[in-house]
């Protein structure tokens, strides 16, 4: 046994650490301990022989690789103004981009400008286009069913109780109201939407996709109760804005409630939140002179008025700023 | 709104000005404002050592381009997510890499991480090693070529993008250990070939 074989077993070798020694990403200390343990080891020599030859081979065979061709960037770059356009305030084309670069005047922006904004509007179309195929397809059937029921129920109503158009009133205000709200719960979250995985895949904001399927279903809804106000106006008169006033306002307000409660609860918390509500508000009114808090919730049945649709605005600007940090949207 | 696009214009041309030694930290949040010079000069810094680790995963040219191209794309999109924790190159790798996964996937190419050997890195210096240091420099670059995406990978990282363990563990998405482990498998590929080939001959 010599000196130096008894110095190399008291040492741990260190093959494993050559590849860092030679790219040199080891820390000094470490550094200090490999020179030491080369010094007094002729193998692990030999090892950071083969570990040098080895960066210089591949050294070699990368160098020999041709450089990509030129027209890359531009074409990333041309990529990037594909997907960046309307979503930016001032979309650059690439000529321009190019021409500035070569140092000549850019275009004017006119036109790129009015193309942005009609390709905005073809996005949108097209989004709603989507969404619409992907909204549960009973809300299209059940929504027209329920508003004729309470046109019919309301007509029926009117006619029996000896011309009470108040009554016709809220019984279409309830109805509708319950309708669009209940559409509303059912918008979000994995259980409802088939489709979700996709749509957060891609580079559309899951707060556009969720304006754009509130702004179907509402609309929606909307529309078929002005035409039960027609109906009922035509039928039995009175003005048709009068008519969709007691309405509108308690139908904004609880479908907004509904969404945001299905976006930090659940769909069937959702539903069953905005049947309470509903149902509290068309509670007799003796009931609810005697309990304060009842009071509260039936204030007047919810006429619409500025401050319901600001309170109704605000919920739905909470629910979409809140819904990309739901762990129930994202997970 | 004509008027912000001159002034958006007015504040990339006087960017164009400055200096050209902005550091890579600089160019991504650059880029991150929306900057397309920054862009461009991150990728003239670091378009030959990324197309050359596409080039490892991929013999095929016009897709290592392609996939150069979406690395581009992803880098413009996420720079604002740049957090600093590595260095540009680390996350620069890290994009390319995941764009040219998703490409081999989406046309069913085999992927770098398959069938790796089930072979620890060692202290241990080999016996018997056999001196790649004295054979011919083209013997050595086409052992290189004839080894698998997976080693040639590994090997281009630390040995041509100088990573450290750590960096590789990162990008790669494995333990530091698996790293150490896969690079002395590439280094015992090579050993391995350049015997089968002398043997062969002999």
């Amino acid at each position: 046994m010599t000196s130096q074989n008894i110095q190399l077993h008291d040492q741990q070798h260190i093959a494993d650490l050559l590849p860092a020694y030679v790219n040199g990403t080891l820390d000094p200390v470490t550094v200090t301990r490999v020179r030491e343990h080369l010094l007094a080891c002729e193998a692990c020599r030999g090892e950071l022989a083969t570990w040098e030859t080895l960066r210089d081979a591949t050294r070699a065979a990368i160098a020999t690789a041709p450089p990509p061709s030129t027209n890359v960037l531009n074409q990333a770059l041309a990529a990037i103004d594909r997907e960046s356009v309307g979503a930016r305030a001032c979309p650059a084309q690439l000529s321009d981009v190019i021409a500035h670069q070569g140092g000549a005047s850019p275009r004017p922006y006119r036109s790129a400008w009015q193309w942005a904004v009609s390709y905005v509007f073809v996005r949108l179309w097209l989004l709603c286009k989507s969404q619409a195929l992907i909204i549960h397809k009973s809300i299209w059937i059940v929504t027209p069913l329920v508003v004729m029921f309470g046109t019919v129920l309301s007509l029926i109503a009117v006619e029996s109780s000896g011309a009470h158009l108040q009554i016709a009133e809220s019984i279409l205000s309830l109805v509708t109201a319950l309708s669009s709200a209940s559409g509303a719960a059912f918008l979000f979250g994995e259980e409802n939407d088939p489709g979700l995985e996709i749509t957060l895949s891609t580079p559309t904001s899951i707060r556009l996709v969720m304006l754009c399927r509130l702004a179907l279903v509402m609309g929606y809804n909307i529309a078929l109760a002005a035409i039960a106000s027609l109906v009922i106006a035509i039928v039995h008169g009175g003005g048709v804005w009068e008519i969709m006033q007691t309405w509108l306002g308690p139908l904004l307000l609880l479908s907004s409630i509904t969404l945001m409660l299905s976006i930090v609860i659940g769909s069937w918390f959702a539903l069953l939140a905005g049947i309470l509500l509903e149902s509290l508000r068309a509670l007799p009114g003796f009931f609810a002179q005697h309990t304060p808090l009842l009071q509260i919730i039936n204030a007047a049945s919810w006429p619409t008025s500025p401050t319901i649709v600001f309170l109704a605005v605000l919920l739905i600007v909470f629910a979409v700023f809140y819904a990309p940090r739901q762990p129930r949207l994202l997970n | 709104m004509e008027q912000i696009c001159v002034a958006a214009e007015e504040t990339e041309r006087m960017s164009g000005t400055t200096p050209p030694t902005r550091d890579d930290r600089s160019l991504v949040a650059s880029i991150a404002a929306g900057d397309r010079e920054a862009l461009a000069e991150l990728y003239a810094r670091y378009q030959q050592l990324l197309y050359s680790y596409l080039l490892q995963l991929t013999p095929d040219h016009g897709l290592a381009e392609e996939m150069l191209q979406d690395t581009l794309v992803a880098a413009w999109k996420s720079a604002h997510s740049f957090e600093g924790r590595s260095t540009v190159l680390t996350w620069l790798i890290g994009i390319a890499r995941r764009q040219a996964h998703n490409t081999l996937r989406q046309r069913k190419l085999p992927l770098a991480d398959e069938a790796e050997l089930a072979c620890m890195a060692s202290s241990e210096p080999e016996p018997e090693a056999f001196a790649l240091n004295n054979l011919a420099r083209n013997e050595l670059l086409a052992a290189f070529r004839l080894l698998p995406a997976l080693h040639r990978e590994v090997l281009t990282l630390a040995l041509v993008q100088e990573l450290s363990y750590e960096e590789m563990a990162t990008i790669l998405g494995v333990p530091t250990g698996t790293v150490k482990s896969r690079l002395s498998n590439a280094k015992r590929m090579v050993r391995a070939l350049l015997v089968a080939k002398e043997e062969a001959e002999s």
